[in-house]
């Protein structure tokens, strides 16, 4: 994989007005990569989309695709495609005319087109729906032809515009896997602007995190999980137990944070000082629910009350009460449950906690 | 049972006022219409007996002629030119934001708001300064220039649904703006263009205040309409009226298969 | 898509043909009205006397303020018997609703002017009314208390107008969502509370617009009072248009419309102050 197909986004700026929607933006994406713009919404990742596919100018900074710049090419020109929101099918046209519409535009002869779109809709199951229009497809197959419409002309990058956010869970899960499994068979640089982060974290290879603008974190959707580096990253990837609280003691090889009283055991990071405030952030399905307090290796031990349960399926999740401010929440998967009769599984059981120093993440506020 | 046939059957003082207005609005139709087939010249209750000969005299009727052929002129080419000026602003000001916009929307509805006798006796002033003769072109002026308004206000109700992505995606798909327009933007907004073409059409067709002052020596079917209401009651009239009328209701008719009405209001 | 001013290009058009073939023309008419009028033609000078002159002489006012009455009396009624027309076919006549609709818009854009002179015909002394009514062995005399008098004109205006007043209120029901009703149902509100807490005051916009479209174009209407208004029903229209006919006094002319157009920009002002202040539906 050399450099063949890289886009390079640097220092790029652009406002609406007094609101800037994407300030310093800086990005290689590799050929063949599957990267996705997350954020919140207002977060400038549609944005960002619009100036790789041209429809937005920005203020300042370059767009570069194999060394050269795109800035000032029109998107009709570009050799990207993209697909839109709300599939943005041309209405009077039927699928067939949909989808061999950009190869109309280069004149390509009858025939060649007609191979290229059977091959496409033979892509994503559509075959026999060439002289369907728009309205007469169901959400999901809007999305398949918005999908090839733009495949066909073989783009060197694909945009991504939230496409499945208007279809419901179980279509969008199902696109989810075959849009990557597409990408994959096609060798192509995707690039996918979404503001759910399971989504997210199912297709990428890399995740773009962002907000107002800026990247926050930029990494692999485990590093980005296991490893967030700010608050934000780890509230918006993933569930997380947030806790509030400040560095009371800094030890040799480990740090005691006071949350109202309760002390908790993290790991050292060398740029807190007494005092500080901080967030503590620990994953539910790292807290594991102990009936005796033998193993020396979690570091942390709590009690608490089991105040609800709800079940999901495979997992199973207890929201417990430390005391009146702290509230954790635990996640088991349900294999290891089923014992009614053992304390400490149902509401208002007491359990005891317990998570090791190495799975609290620190921030400083 | 009884309760179902009972509200079925109910009618209340809603349905009086609205049975009232519509015959009221239909009445002057129906009887220009009846009374143009009358075999007498004054209009006379009951109705005695059924001619076409009105009909035949009309249609032997140069100045008749002429007329109507006039007012399909000034017609086609006011819709023509009120289409093109009003759509382009209507694009702009449904798709751009800029500065005062607010402001212009409603300064571009004026000339429809604007008494038409004010109207009308403006342009002949202006026209008169400027040594204009008068003629069907400034019939021709003066109609544009309040159809525009209403192509504008018609067009934003349906450029304000068009969704911008779909051109969007003809210009990603490697659409230039003059491919985008002529394949994905025309098709779709075709229907609404027939439709205002169709009212502006009507609208000028109608048109008599201002025609009337800014009118040459030329005549259009209202302006004749208007000499023989003056000088008073013949048959013919009713024959032109009800002519008159039928060409306004296909358009309408065309105009609803078309694009549908109920989308314009 | 926010790309360097292209809507300039796309408002240019229509900018140079309104500055041009509108405000040019009321300009100049404006211009107009300061001149005087001699035995050879215009003196382009600058002077107030034609104003002076709607002052001085009682038949202008009265015309004027008649005409104002005529157009504020046409619209109250044309809104009110707009309103149960637009609310039945927004949410009453499911079914009749595209009818209603293509009736109201056929009488809409057919000739404005035959259908001003059916209304003479049936309205005149020998009209349909009288000649049905003397069918009928009900009068011995054709009645002429609704022929060319300012009833006659309302009569006939109304229903010229009645158009212009339902649909922009029909329009401004449609947007009431049928679940802002329920939802008011739901709350406890009988079908008048509805109506006046929520469906009255969500339509005040289309009902402005109404009122203000018919008083306009019934104040300054022409041929209407010319048809069947005759000497009592004499409106400013006439007199406004005989100063650019007959009496060739153009000059005096435009002070007049200048004046009757200040009345009604002046009356419309006013109401859309008077439904400001009454606040309805609060």
């Amino acid at each position: 994989m050399s450099s063949e197909n890289e886009l390079l986004i640097e220092n790029t700026y652009k406002n609406f007005g007094n609101v800037s929607a994407v300030k310093n933006f800086n990005l290689k994406v590799e050929d063949n990569e599957f990267v996705t713009l997350l954020g919140p919404s207002g977060c400038g990742k549609t944005t960002l989309l619009r100036i790789i596919a041209g429809f937005e100018i920005p203020d300042s900074g370059d767009v570069l695709l194999n060394g050269k710049s795109i800035v000032n090419i029109p998107p009709y020109k570009r050799p990207l495609n993209m697909v839109f929101q709300r599939y943005a099918l041309f209405p009077h046209m039927t699928v067939y005319e949909n989808i061999a519409f950009s190869q109309f535009l280069k004149k390509k002869p009858k025939e060649e087109i007609k191979n290229k779109v059977k091959k496409m809709l033979e892509l994503v199951q559509l075959e026999g729906f060439e002289k369907r229009k728009p309205d007469q497809l169901s959400g999901g197959q809007c999305q398949r032809v918005a999908l090839v419409r733009a495949l066909i002309n073989e783009p060197k990058v694909l945009l991504l515009d939230e496409p499945l956010g208007a279809l419901d869970l179980k279509i969008r899960k199902d696109m989810q896997i075959e849009i990557k499994n597409i990408q994959e068979r096609l060798k192509m640089t995707f690039i996918y602007v979404t503001h759910d982060q399971e989504e997210a974290m199912v297709m990428s290879d890399r995740i773009v995190l962002m907000r107002n603008g800026e990247i926050i974190q930029i990494g692999k959707p485990k590093e980005i999980y296991n490893y967030p580096n700010s608050i934000f990253s780890a509230k918006f990837i993933g569930e997380n137990n947030i806790l509030d609280g400040e560095v009371l003691e800094i030890k040799n090889d480990h740090l005691v944070i006071d949350i109202n009283g309760l002390n908790i055991l993290t790991n050292k990071t060398s740029n807190v000082k007494i005092r500080d405030k901080v967030f503590l952030a620990i994953r539910p399905e790292k807290i594991k629910r102990i009936y005796t307090i033998e193993n020396k290796s979690f570091d942390n031990h709590i009690v608490g009350k089991i105040e609800k349960i709800v079940f999901f399926g495979s997992t199973i999740k207890y929201y417990v009460s430390i005391s009146e401010e702290i509230f954790l929440v635990i996640e088991e998967k349900v294999a290891e449950e089923n014992n009614k009769h053992v304390k400490g599984n149902n509401i208002g059981d007491e359990v005891n906690l317990r998570f090791s120093k190495e799975d609290v993440d620190i921030f400083l506020k | 049972m009884n309760k179902i046939v009972n509200r079925r059957f109910k009618i209340s003082f809603l349905d009086i006022i609205n049975i009232f207005v519509i015959i009221f609005l239909m009445l002057p139709i129906m009887v220009i219409i009846l009374y143009s087939f009358s075999s007498t010249s004054t209009t006379v209750f009951p109705l005695e007996g059924f001619t076409m000969k009105w009909y035949k005299e009309v249609l032997e009727n140069r100045l008749f002629i002429s007329a109507l052929k006039n007012s399909v002129y000034v017609g086609i080419l006011v819709s023509l030119i009120s289409i093109i000026i009003g759509t382009l602003a209507s694009f702009a000001l449904t798709r751009y934001r800029f500065k005062f916009k607010n402001i212009i929307s409603t300064t571009v509805l004026f000339p429809m708001t604007i008494p038409a006798i004010i109207l009308g006796i403006s342009l002949l002033s202006f026209f008169s300064y400027l040594e204009i003769p008068l003629s069907l072109l400034t019939v021709i002026i003066s109609h544009a220039l309040f159809c525009i308004p209403f192509v504008i206000l018609i067009m934003n109700s349906q450029l304000i649904g068009f969704d911008v992505s779909v051109e969007e995606a003809a210009m990603d798909l490697g659409a230039n703006a003059i491919q985008a327009f002529r394949y994905v933007i025309f098709p779709i907004i075709r229907p609404s263009l027939v439709g205002v073409m169709m009212i502006t059409f009507a609208l000028s067709f109608d048109e008599f205040l201002i025609t009337f002052f800014v009118i040459g020596r030329q005549n259009t079917l209202p302006i004749i309409i208007w000499g023989m209401l003056r000088r008073g009651v013949s048959p013919t009239i009713n024959v032109i009226s009800t002519l008159v009328l039928v060409i306004s209701m296909t358009l309408i008719l065309i105009v609803n298969r078309y694009a549908k009405i109920k989308t314009f209001m | 898509m926010k790309k360097r001013n292209k809507h300039i290009y796309l408002l240019s058009p229509l900018y140079i043909y309104l500055i041009l073939f509108f405000f040019a023309p009321i300009f100049i008419l404006f211009i107009y009205s300061f001149w005087l009028k001699s035995s050879s033609g215009f003196i382009h000078t600058f002077t107030l006397q034609n104003y002076i002159k709607i002052f001085s002489n009682p038949l202008y006012l009265t015309v004027i303020r008649n005409s104002i009455l005529i157009g504020l009396v046409t619209a109250v009624i044309c809104v009110l018997a707009s309103y149960p027309v637009a609310y039945a076919i927004a949410f009453k006549y499911k079914k009749l609703q595209d009818v209603i609709l293509y009736i109201i818009l056929i009488s809409l854009f057919s000739s404005y002017l035959v259908r001003v002179y059916a209304w003479r015909i049936i309205l005149g002394r020998y009209g349909l009314i009288n000649q049905i009514l003397i069918y009928l062995k009900l009068i011995k005399e054709p009645l002429t208390f609704f022929l060319y008098s300012p009833t006659s004109v309302i009569i006939t205006l109304v229903f010229i107008l009645i158009p212009f007043t339902i649909l922009p209120i029909y329009s401004s029901l449609t947007n009431i969502s049928i679940d802002l009703h329920e939802a008011a149902a739901d709350l406890g509100a009988n079908k008048f509370k509805t109506f006046f807490k929520v469906t009255l005051p969500l339509s005040k916009s289309g009902v402005t617009s109404g009122f203000i479209f018919s008083f306009v174009l019934a104040t300054g209407d022409y041929v209407t009072p010319q048809l069947v208004g005759g000497t009592q029903g004499l409106m400013i229209g006439r007199i406004i248009s005989d100063q650019f006919g007959m009496a060739f006094n153009w000059p005096f002319g435009s002070s007049l419309a200048y004046f009757t157009l200040f009345l009604i920009v002046l009356t419309v002002n006013l109401f859309i102050w008077i439904v400001k202040i009454l606040k309805i539906g609060r």
